[in-house]
């Protein structure tokens, strides 16, 4: 009987980790959004932080084939008439990068230097958005 | 008397199977030894890919290799095959070569499973499974070079560590959580290896049992649930008693005699499973998320995916266990037996479920999969445009696929639950819940199936 104790609190420990996140309640968003972890929180990160991903690449291929082509990370999510995009819901590259530029913002890194990150990290996956460089 | 679809369960003279294709793979020194080495082999260039590639999950060797092509393709061996794959698991390999190599050292202790894991192993399984499941969909393991990786290590530290610890793989028999998913799976697979009762009983050996890297003795083995087909009994048996043989798939699933209340418990639970790693890929699944995470107090997205994860579960094993409940009422039998009893056969439902889902990630992915696995080992192949990889998917030949699976296993399921309840000789009525619940899963499976799926773009 304590075994099956046991994987009952350690069943109820990962309910109450996974409840423990950082998250925020933003605004509402279209049902696209909704669709895991990574594409919610950057899309929250685009309304709390525009300007921050508008200095931001994306890399994921967006700026050849999203119509118009995207500038920045922020219109992988935010339209420049200020809707809402759904390209960053579907792709699951936009969001993770949004994500890293976050959080190594977080940490106190300046904005040339997480754009210097983003750089180095992604630049594998090919052209990016012709985002101008941060001053 | 059971039947068997071709006449290879009797040995010839010689022990020997007559079947060539069969025998060749029971009895020959290089099963499994020989493809042991191929998936060592493939497991090395898979870590070395997932540490040191690209961290793009779809140019990456070990994450294509891994989850679109080898783990959409697990299910059918298991339907073909049973526990085939167990035998040459690369997990297993490296744990019995560290077992050998912790004799040597004196570092292995060689000890039989306790009482304790021999009692709660398919429960750590069935936790163990579950919990991976929810890891994958939580943090994105298949999204992820990495942390396919660091997966992959976890397992093998488990695997190697048991293996010195145990005698035999019991992290395969008590532990891993695949050997969860390959054991039930297995009980609906077209092969069987059984002996022959009448002949074991004279033999004083038993050689076999101690050659069983899982721990089974054949002479009482009426289920695929715990054999691998490594094919260790066959070749130790001096009388040719055991045989591997065809059989119509599924049979085991009304003609074996040890039901355990966990192995239901997990057929429900991987009919659960795989509602959950399927329904959040659907269109719909964003709307209901939407507002989960705006009406309750559920905020971040894990947090509502966790809750309607543990909700679908508990949904699942709840109405399966309401079921069982009314089915030992009205036929007079205990709780547990009949929960144990029946839950067997929505495992057809499960694997089919199983395999529909996976039509997606074979048929829309496959062939870039195999095409990027071929490129990062430097053989220029080219079977996709780069064009057609922005294109959105076609669903409609896979939905056609997925439904004709799905009615198959619907169809299995039923006559699975009809086969117990004659074989136990029960009244028709003690099935009645089961299959009310069981048309009640297979809707709920047929309208997901039929739902338009959420477009997502790899990198």
């Amino acid at each position: 009987m304590k075994g099956r104790y046991a994987l009952l609190m350690l069943t109820a420990l990962g309910v109450v980790l996974a409840g423990c996140g950082k998250s925020e309640r933003v605004g509402s968003f279209p049902a696209f959004v909704y669709t895991s972890a990574t594409s919610l929180e950057s899309y929250r990160l685009a309304v709390r932080s525009p300007v921050f991903l508008e200095k931001m690449p994306c890399y994921c291929g967006c700026v050849q084939s999203a119509n118009p082509p995207h500038r920045n990370l922020k219109e992988c999510f935010i339209k420049p008439d200020g809707r809402f995009e759904e390209h960053g819901a579907t792709c699951d590259l936009c969001g993770k990068i949004a994500l890293d530029a976050e959080a190594w913002r977080k940490e106190g890194l300046s904005l040339k230097e997480v754009r210097a990150q983003l750089d180095a990290k992604y630049q594998e996956y090919g052209r990016p958005t012709d985002t101008p460089p941060v001053e | 008397m059971k039947t068997t679809l071709l006449s290879i369960s009797r040995p010839s003279k010689g022990g020997r199977l007559r079947f060539y294709p069969l025998r060749a793979f029971s009895y020959r020194r290089f099963w499994p030894s020989i493809f042991q080495i191929a998936t060592v082999l493939g497991l090395v260039l898979v870590l070395y890919f997932a540490f040191f590639g690209t961290i793009r999950p779809a140019r990456n060797f070990a994450t294509v290799v891994t989850w679109t092509l080898w783990w959409p393709l697990l299910p059918w061996s298991f339907l073909f095959l049973g526990r085939a794959w167990c035998a040459i698991c690369p997990l297993g390999a490296i744990g019995s070569k560290a077992q050998e190599l912790g004799a040597r050292l004196g570092l292995a202790a060689g000890r039989q499973p306790g009482a304790w894991l021999k009692r709660y192993g398919v429960w750590l399984m069935v936790f163990t499974f579950a919990a991976l499941a929810w890891v994958d969909r939580t943090f994105s393991i298949i999204g992820s070079p990495r942390a396919t990786g660091v997966l992959l290590l976890i397992l093998m530290a488990g695997t190697v560590l048991m293996s010195l610890l145990y005698r035999q793989r019991a992290w395969c028999r008590y532990l891993c959580p695949l050997g969860a998913l390959s054991g039930i799976y297995a009980t609906t697979a077209a092969v069987e290896l059984r002996a022959d009762k009448a002949i074991c009983q004279t033999c004083r050996t038993k050689a076999c049992y101690a050659s069983c890297p899982l721990y089974e003795f054949p002479q009482t083995m009426d289920s695929n649930r715990n054999c691998n087909l490594c094919g260790n009994c066959l070749k130790s048996c001096q009388r040719g008693a055991i045989a591997l043989a065809l059989r119509p798939p599924g049979q085991e699933l009304w003609l074996f005699r040890h039901p355990l209340v966990a192995e239901s418990a997990l057929a429900v639970l991987m009919v659960a499973l795989v509602y959950l790693q399927t329904i959040d890929m659907t269109l719909p699944w964003g709307d209901y998320m939407k507002a989960v995470v705006e009406n309750t107090p559920l905020v971040g997205y894990n947090a509502a995916f966790t809750a309607t994860f543990g909700a679908i579960i508990a949904l699942g094993l709840g109405s399966y266990l309401v079921a069982a409940w009314v089915s030992g009422r009205l036929s007079g039998v205990g709780l547990a037996t009949i929960f144990a009893r029946f839950g067997y056969a929505y495992i057809p439902l499960a694997l089919s479920g199983h395999l529909g889902h996976n039509f997606s990630h074979l048929l829309l992915e496959g062939p870039r999969a195999i095409q990027v696995a071929l490129n990062q080992l430097g053989i220029p192949i080219s079977l996709v445009p780069e064009a057609l990889t922005d294109a959105p998917p076609d669903f409609s030949t896979v939905t056609v696929l997925t439904i004709m699976v799905l009615a198959i296993g619907i169809g299995a399921s039923a006559y699975v639950l009809w086969r117990i309840v004659r074989r136990e000789g029960r009244a028709a009525i003690t099935a009645w819940p089961h299959f009310a619940l069981l048309g009640f899963f297979s809707l709920a499976y047929l309208v997901m199936f039929l739902l338009p799926m959420n477009p997502r773009h790899g990198h």
